[in-house]
């Protein structure tokens, strides 16, 4: 069979066997009704991701703490934990290693 | 105060008429999408749904998304509406295996070379063949190049054939 050939054929088994020939406009009316409204309450519920996300670490702990343990930089070890020189935490032990 | 709420409320509609404009564009295919994957009319309309709950959620003050945007979250939609059904699947154990068998004597011949195809190639052929997406938009989806989404769809036809015609030689052989 030639690849034209080959292509219709599958083209042609494919779209007969569609599941979608028997979707009725009643069934996509009511989808699309159904949709619209879940979209319009969506605001009103509470959003799924936010509630997800923990709070900050500082918001679960008293300042003072946190200042006691890391100084008054704990902001700076917050954005640059990873490879930061400035975070004053990360800069010590960085430091103390080499 | 009220220049705030004017320009809040100016912003909200904004947003909700780039959000119906999305709806109006893609609703009907996202279904038909669903429906070509899930066993039902229900199943499909709640995944449906849900795909347009995440698309008002996404969709900003200023920019509305677009076609194969919307079409990644039903991807993503139907993946986790497949795995979650799989561990159901796996719950209800024996009963669901002698459902499955049951609607698979019921299938047709190329509803079953379909399913015995890889899931990329399948895929790559339903969302060229069903879907009537381009080349480039299922590499857009699929994130790979659109040559290689052209050199799979080749061989997916090339393996799916090939699998009818075994099955029509040995239905012959048996008759």
């Amino acid at each position: 069979m030639s690849r034209k050939k080959q292509q219709d054929h599958i083209a042609g088994l494919l779209e007969y066997i569609d599941p979608a020939h028997s979707i009725s406009e009643s069934d996509l009316e009511r989808s699309r009704a159904r949709s619209l409204s879940i979209a319009a309450s969506a605001d009103e519920s509470p959003d799924r991701n936010s509630l997800q996300i923990p709070p900050p670490l500082e918001s679960l702990l008293p300042q003072g703490i946190l200042h006691g343990m890391f100084g008054s930089n704990f902001g700076n070890f917050l954005k640059r934990n990873r490879f930061g020189k400035k975070g004053r935490f990360w800069s010590k032990r960085v430091n103390g290693l080499r | 105060m009220s220049t705030q709420t004017t320009r809040k409320e100016q912003g909200f509609l904004e947003r909700e008429k780039r959000f119906l404009a999305t709806h109006a564009a893609c609703h009907d295919r996202v279904y038909r999408y669903f429906r070509r994957r899930t066993d039902n009319a229900a199943t499909a309309e709640d995944l449906c749904a849900e795909v347009f709950r995440i698309t008002w959620e996404k969709t900003g003050e200023h920019e509305s998304l677009s076609v194969m945007v919307v079409f990644g979250i039903a991807r993503n939609v139907l993946r986790n509406h497949d795995r979650s059904r799989l561990r159901a699947s796996h719950l209800l154990g024996a009963l669901q295996l002698e459902r499955d068998v049951e609607r698979q004597d019921g299938e047709s011949p190329v509803l079953e070379a379909l399913s015995r195809l890889g899931h990329d190639d399948r895929e790559v052929l339903l969302l060229t063949y069903w879907d009537g997406f381009s080349s480039t938009e299922v590499s857009d989806l699929l994130n790979t190049s659109a040559t290689a989404i052209r050199m799979r769809l080749h061989r997916a036809r090339k393996a799916l054939s090939r699998i009818l015609e075994s099955e029509s030689q040995s239905q012959g052989v048996q008759e």
